[in-house]
C-alpha cells in the first residue's frame, strides 16, 4: 500500500525541533520550569506530523476528460483531488499538448484536503495524448513534513487531438473521382429503392411517380464516378501518418459534406462515414500509426493515400494521393488560402 | 467528500442542514479559529504578566493598555504593510525600555545601564522570575503591548505563522523566566498550534472540518503532557541535574544553594548535618539574605546583585560592631552574617551584595574554608525604638509595603483590630509577633494552603513553621504600611565553647524585619519558640543514634538566659535556643521552579492532570468518530427507524427514501439519473410494491392513507429483515446486481 517515502522537514519543522531541543537544554541548564510543556508538545507535534505523512494515502486525482479537438485549440482540464491530508498536486502532460504557460513543465495547485481546479492546455498536435500522472507533496496538518507521492491515478486520463483537416478545393474534385464526371447521366444502369444514404439529387422523379406506391426510386448510374460511396485508403512510412492521417480527415470530412459515404481505411482499423458524421473517423484518425494495409483493402480502394517523405521537402512528411493510377500532391487539393473561411472544417 | 457522495440522490434534512451552515458561514470559521489560537497564546502570555502585576503593582492598569495595542494593530492591520509595522514593534520596544529605564531609581544614563539590562536579560532567561526586577510592574506593562499589537497585526493579516511566533516569543520569554506556570505554557503551545493548522485551513480557505487532523495533534500533545506532568518527578528527573525540588524537601536543598525566591512548601524535614561553625562574641541570628516582594505564595529578592567593594554602610541608629568567624562544615553556597553585617574578608571567593545588603559567594564555599565579617548590630532600646515615627524614605516604603493586589481585606481587617491600642509601628510590630506566638502551634507537618499564604495561615490554619509565620507577620505588617521584610538564615545554633556555635541544617530559620526610621532594619521572630524544641531534639535524637556527625550531646551546652543582643528577642527567646530554637522550610531551590513546574513537582497545580487527560481523550474520540462518519450513520439508523409521518403522499415518499438508502446501504449507489423502476428492478417484492406506491403518489393519482399504511408495513418488514442479519451475510443474489 505506502511505500518507505522520503520525508523532508519543512521550515517549520526545523523551527520546532529547535524550539523543542531549547526547551530540553535550557531546562536541563537552569531547571525544567514550565519546559517540559513546551518540549513534549513540540515533540509530539514532530511526532504526529512524521506519521500522519508516512500513512497517509495517496490522494486520488481525477480528471475530466475533455472533449477531443483539433490541434491549436484550447481545452480546459477539471482536476478533482480527494486527499486525506493536505496536498498540493503537480500536474504533468504529456507530449503533444502544451501548457498555456510555455515555461512551465507542470501545474502546481495547492488543494488542502482535497477539491479542484483546472487548467487549460492547448492540443499540439494530432494522437491521443495523456493528462497527468500528477505528484502529490503531501503534508501534515501543521504543515511540518512533505513527502512527494503519486497520486491515486485511476484510470488514465487522455485527450484525443484530431489531424489537422483542411479544406479541398471543389474544383479539385474531378481529379478526385479519376478524371471521369460523376454525373454523366447517359450510363443508365439501374432502379432501385431509396434509402436514407441517397441525396435527394439521385431520385429518379419519373420513375417515383409512376410507382404505384409512393415511394421513391433512385437511378444508378454505371460506371465508377457515378458512385455515391468512396472507399479511402491511407498507408504511410512512420514518420508520415500524421500526413497520411490529415489528408485522409479532410477528404472524409469533404465527402462527408458533400453526402458522399466513405469508407475509411488506414492501418489501425477502418470505419465508415456516413454523411454528416465524420467524428467517427477522425477518432480513428486521431489514434492511427504508420503502415500498410492489406492488398484486398488496396485494392478496393478509391482513393489511396500515401503519407511519407515528399520529394520536394525531404524533412517534412506530405501525403500523396493515387486516384486511378494518377498519383499527386494533397497540397494541390487543398482549398486556396484566399478561399479559405477557415483554416480548418471539422 | 466521497462519503457524502451516496446520499445525494436522496437529500436528507441533516446534511441539508450542514450544507446550508457551511455555505452560510462560508470559510469565516477556520480564520475565527486561527485568529482564536493566537488570541490564546496571547491570552496566555498576558495571564502570566497580569499575575506579575498582581504582585508588584495594579493589574487594572493591563486591559487597557492590551484593549489599546489590539485597536492599534486592527487599524494598521489594515493601513499598514508588514515592514512598517515591524519598524512600529521595535519602536514600541524602544520606547518601553526607555521609560523602564527612566524609571529605574537613581536615573542613570542609559548606557551605563545597558550592560547589566544585558546582564539582566540573560539572568532572566535562565529562570530568574520578572518579579525580581525592580520595577516589575513597569516592566510588565511596557513589555505587554508590543507582542499584541504584532501579533495582532499579524494574524489578522493572514500571516498566522509569524503571528503565532511573535506571541510564542513573547510566552517563551516569560517560560524562561519560571513565571509561566504549565497550564499556560500548554495553553500557549496549544494556541500556536491551532493558530498554524487553522490558518493554513484558512489560507487554503478551505472548510473547518479540514482540520480535523490538527484537532487530533492538539488533543495528543494535550494528553502527552498531561501524562508526563501527572507521573510526579519524570521530567524532573530527566531535565534537572539536581531534580526538582519537592514539598517534602530538607535542608540539604533548601540552604545549599541561596536562591533570589522562596516558595512557601508543605510539610518538611530537618536535617542536623553540621553547616559552619561560628566564632563570635555573642550570639545572633545569621542571617543569610532577606526577600522583599510577596507574591501570595512566597518571596522573591527584586533587583539584582552587585559585587562587593570594600565596605558597606552600618545601621543608622546606635550599634555595636560585632565579629565573626564562620566556617563552613560542608560544601555550601550561603555566607550568613549578622544583622547590619559592614566589612567582610578572606572569602575564597568572590562576593556579591544583595539589594538587602547580605552577601553571596560567587560560587560555594568549600569544607572548612572560612571567613570573617564584621557586623553593625542595633542597640537601640525598645523606648527609642518606639519613638522612631513614621517618615520612612521613599524607596524603602515602596518596596517593602507591596502586597498582591489579591490579599483579601480581611488580613488588613484583622490586623487593624490587632493593633488598635499600638501607638507606633515597633508595638504593632510587637504586638502582632506576640499574638502570632501564642495564637498559633508550630508544627513542621502542613498541607501546603492554595492561594494567599498569610490569609490562609490567619484564617484556615491552626499551626505551622517558621516560613508561615514570618509570612504572615510581614504581611500584616504591610497592611498597616510598616516596611517589612522577610528574612532567612540561621538561629545561633548549638553553643560548644565559650564564643562558638555550631550551626546545623535544622537550625535554618525565618523571620521579619522591621524598618523603622533611624534605626534600620529591626528583628522580630513571630514563631512560637518552645513548641519546637521537641521536633528539634527528636531530630537531633535520631541522628544520635543514626548518624555519627553529631558528636555533641542533645543537651548541650546552652548558655541559658536572654539573649541580650536583640531588643526585641529579649523576652523571647528560650533557654533551649542553642539546640532547637529553630526551624526550617526555606526552600529556594524549589521556589523557583514551584509556582512554574507545579504538576512535576508534585503539587496538582493542574486540576486533577488525568480527568483532564481523559476528557481530552475523549474529544479526541469523538473528532475520529466524526471523521469516520459516525455520527452522520447514527443519525441516519434513527432516521431509518423513524416512521415517516404526515399526509398519505408524504409517507409513501418518506417510506421510499427510506429504502432507497437501505439499498444504497448494501453498496449500491442510486445514480442521478437512474430511474426508481431501474434501481429497484429485481430487488424484493416489498421494494417493487414502495417503487410503485412512490410513483403513483408522486406522478400518478395519489394514494390513500390505507396504501401508506401498507407502504410503511412493507418498510417495517424490511428493517427487521435487514436489521437483524449483518448485511453482508445476506444472500449475494438479493438485490446485488
Amino acid at each position: 500500500m505506502v511505500g518507505i517515502r522520503r520525508i523532508r522537514p519543512t521550515k517549520r519543522a526545523i523551527g520546532t525541533a529547535v524550539v523543542v531541543a531549547s526547551a530540553l537544554a535550557l531546562a536541563g541548564v537552569a531547571g525544567p520550569r514550565s519546559l517540559p510543556a513546551v518540549a513534549v508538545p513540540g515533540a509530539v507535534a514532530l511526532l504526529a506530523g512524521g506519521v500522519q505523512v508516512a500513512l497517509a494515502d495517496p490522494p486520488t486525482v481525477t480528471r475530466e476528460a475533455p472533449d477531443p479537438g483539433s490541434p491549436g485549440e484550447r481545452r480546459t482540464v477539471a482536476v478533482t483531488v480527494d486527499a486525506e491530508t493536505p496536498c498540493t498536486v503537480v500536474e504533468s502532460v504529456g507530449r503533444g499538448v502544451s501548457l498555456r504557460d510555455p515555461s512551465a513543465e507542470v501545474v502546481t495547485a495547492g488543494v488542502g484536503h482535497g477539491g479542484s481546479f483546472e487548467y487549460v492546455v492547448e492540443l499540439e498536435y494530432r494522437g491521443e495524448h495523456r493528462l497527468g500522472p500528477a505528484t502529490c507533496l503531501l503534508a501534515d496538518s501543521l504543515g511540518l513534513f512533505r513527502a512527494a507521492v503519486d497520486a491515486d491515478a485511476g484510470e488514465p486520463t487522455t485527450v484525443l487531438v484530431h489531424p489537422e483537416v483542411y479544406g479541398i478545393d471543389p474544383e479539385a474534385t474531378p481529379r478526385l473521382r479519376g478524371g471521369r464526371d460523376g454525373n454523366d447521366r447517359s450510363a443508365f444502369d439501374r432502379l432501385r429503392a431509396y434509402t436514407p444514404e441517397d441525396t435527394i439529387r439521385n431520385i429518379h422523379w419519373r420513375a417515383s411517380a409512376k410507382r404505384p406506391d409512393g415511394e421513391f426510386v433512385v437511378a444508378e448510374y454505371g460506371g465508377p464516378s457515378a458512385t455515391d460511396r468512396v472507399t479511402v485508403v491511407g498507408e504511410s512510412t512512420p514518420d508520415g501518418a500524421d500526413a497520411m492521417a490529415s489528408a485522409v480527415a479532410s477528404l472524409a470530412a469533404y465527402f462527408s459534406a458533400s453526402g458522399i459515404t466513405t469508407a475509411v481505411v488506414v492501418p489501425d482499423g477502418e470505419c465508415l462515414v456516413p454523411p454528416g458524421g465524420v467524428d467517427a473517423a477522425l477518432r480513428l484518425l486521431a489514434r492511427t500509426d504508420g503502415g500498410t494495409c492489406l492488398d484486398a483493402e488496396r485494392a478496393r480502394a478509391d482513393v489511396r493515400v500515401h503519407g511519407g517523405a515528399g520529394r520536394r521537402q525531404p524533412k517534412a512528411a506530405t501525403a500523396t494521393l493515387t486516384v486511378a493510377d494518377r498519383t499527386f500532391g494533397f497540397d494541390t487539393l487543398v482549398d486556396p488560402p484566399e478561399r479559405r473561411a477557415g483554416r480548418a472544417v471539422r | 467528500m466521497s462519503a457524502g457522495g451516496g446520499w445525494r440522490a436522496v437529500p436528507v434534512p441533516a446534511s441539508a442542514v450542514v450544507d446550508r451552515t457551511s455555505r452560510l458561514l462560508g470559510r469565516r470559521p477556520a480564520r475565527a479559529v486561527a485568529l482564536a489560537g493566537v488570541c490564546g497564546v496571547l491570552g496566555a502570555f498576558l495571564s502570566v504578566l497580569y499575575t506579575a502585576l498582581v504582585v508588584t503593582g495594579d493589574p487594572t492598569t493591563l486591559s487597557p493598555i492590551v484593549a489599546g495595542a489590539l485597536v492599534t494593530g486592527t487599524i494598521a492591520a489594515r493601513l499598514v504593510r508588514p515592514r512598517t509595522a515591524a519598524f512600529l514593534s521595535v519602536g514600541g520596544v524602544a520606547c518601553g525600555g526607555y521609560l523602564y529605564v527612566l524609571s529605574l531609581p537613581g536615573g542613570v544614563e542609559f548606557l551605563t545601564l545597558l550592560a547589566p539590562m544585558l546582564d539582566d536579560a540573560s539572568v532572566l532567561l535562565s529562570g530568574l522570575s520578572i518579579l525580581r526586577i525592580v520595577n516589575a510592574d513597569l516592566w510588565v506593562l511596557s513589555a505587554a503591548p508590543v507582542p499584541v499589537f504584532f501579533a495582532w497585526y499579524l494574524a489578522l493579516r493572514r500571516r498566522y505563522v509569524a503571528a503565532s511566533a511573535v506571541a510564542g516569543g513573547a510566552l517563551g520569554f516569560v517560560v524562561l523566566t519560571g513565571d509561566a506556570t504549565v497550564g499556560e505554557t500548554l495553553a500557549g503551545v496549544v494556541g500556536v498550534t491551532v493558530a498554524v493548522a487553522f490558518g493554513d485551513c484558512d489560507r487554503r480557505q478551505e472548510r473547518l472540518r479540514n482540520a480535523d487532523g490538527a484537532v487530533l495533534v492538539v488533543a495528543a500533545m494535550l494528553v502527552s503532557t498531561l501524562v508526563v506532568g501527572a507521573a510526579p518527578g519524570a521530567v524532573g528527573t530527566l531535565l534537572s541535574p539536581e531534580g526538582v525540588g519537592d514539598a517534602g524537601s530538607t535542608v540539604e536543598s533548601s540552604l545549599v544553594h541561596a536562591g533570589d525566591s522562596i516558595a512557601v512548601t508543605g510539610s518538611i524535614d530537618l536535617s542536623p548535618e553540621r553547616r559552619y561553625t561560628v566564632e563570635a562574641d555573642e550570639r545572633a541570628y545569621w542571617r543569610v539574605g532577606t526577600y522583599d516582594r510577596f507574591t501570595g505564595d512566597g518571596w522573591v529578592r527584586s533587583g539584582s546583585t552587585r559585587e562587593y567593594d570594600g565596605s558597606l554602610p552600618g545601621p543608622p541608629g546606635e550599634s555595636r560592631t560585632l565579629r565573626q568567624t564562620y566556617t563552613a562544615e560542608s560544601t555550601i553556597a550561603t555566607l550568613p552574617a549578622a544583622r547590619k553585617p559592614t566589612r567582610i574578608d578572606g572569602v575564597p571567593v568572590p562576593v556579591l551584595v544583595t539589594g538587602g545588603g547580605s552577601f553571596e559567594p560567587a560560587s560555594p564555599l568549600q569544607a572548612g574554608e572560612s571567613y570573617r565579617v564584621e557586623s553593625e548590630v542595633p542597640t537601640a532600646s525598645p523606648d527609642r525604638l518606639r519613638r522612631a515615627g513614621t517618615s520612612y524614605p521613599a524607596g524603602i516604603e515602596d518596596r517593602y509595603t507591596q502586597l498582591p493586589t489579591d490579599t483579601p481585606d480581611r488580613v488588613a481587617e484583622r490586623t487593624d483590630r490587632l493593633t488598635a491600642n499600638a501607638e507606633n509601628p515597633y508595638d504593632t510590630a510587637r504586638t502582632l509577633e506576640h499574638w502570632l506566638r501564642t495564637e498559633y502551634e508550630y508544627s513542621l507537618d502542613v498541607d501546603r494552603p492554595r492561594g494567599n499564604v498569610a490569609d490562609a495561615f490567619l484564617f484556615e490554619m491552626e499551626a505551622g513553621y517558621c516560613t508561615y509565620f514570618a509570612t504572615t507577620m510581614v504581611a500584616m505588617l504591610r497592611t498597616q504600611g510598616i516596611p517589612a521584610r522577610f528574612a532567612v538564615g540561621y538561629t545561633p545554633g548549638e553553643q560548644v565553647d565559650d564564643r562558638e556555635w555550631t550551626v546545623r541544617g535544622y537550625n535554618s530559620h525565618a523571620w521579619v524585619e522591621v524598618y523603622l526610621p533611624e534605626h534600620g532594619w529591626i528583628k522580630f521572630d513571630p514563631t512560637p519558640a518552645e513548641p519546637r524544641e521537641a521536633a528539634e531534639r527528636a531530630t537531633l535524637d535520631d541522628s544520635i543514634e543514626t548518624d555519627d556527625t553529631s558528636e555533641d550531646g542533645a543537651g548541650g551546652a546552652d548558655t541559658p538566659g536572654p539573649d541580650t543582643s536583640e531588643p526585641s528577642a529579649g523576652t523571647t527567646e528560650t533557654p533551649a535556643a542553642g539546640a532547637g530554637a529553630e526551624d526550617v522550610g526555606i526552600d529556594p531551590v524549589a521556589a523557583a521552579d514551584q509556582r512554574a513546574d507545579d504538576g512535576a513537582s508534585g503539587v496538582p497545580s493542574v486540576p486533577a492532570p488525568v480527568q483532564l487527560a481523559g476528557g481530552v481523550a475523549l474529544l479526541a474520540a469523538a473528532v475520529v468518530a466524526r471523521r469516520r462518519g459516525v455520527g452522520r450513520r447514527l443519525y441516519r439508523e434513527l432516521w431509518l427507524r423513524r416512521p415517516p409521518g404526515g399526509d398519505p403522499e408524504a409517507v409513501v415518499a418518506g417510506v421510499y427514501r427510506r429504502a432507497v438508502y437501505l439499498e444504497e446501504r448494501r453498496g449500491r449507489t442510486k445514480a442521478a439519473d437512474e430511474t426508481p423502476r431501474q434501481f429497484f428492478a429485481g430487488s424484493d417484492e416489498r421494494f417493487e410494491r414502495i417503487r410503485e406506491r412512490y410513483e403513483r403518489a408522486r406522478y400518478g393519482d395519489g394514494v390513500d392513507a390505507a396504501t401508506a399504511e401498507r407502504a410503511r408495513s412493507d418498510l417495517a418488514g424490511l428493517l427487521a429483515e435487514r436489521s437483524l442479519l449483518p448485511w453482508r451475510a445476506e444472500k449475494p443474489d438479493r438485490g446485488s446486481r
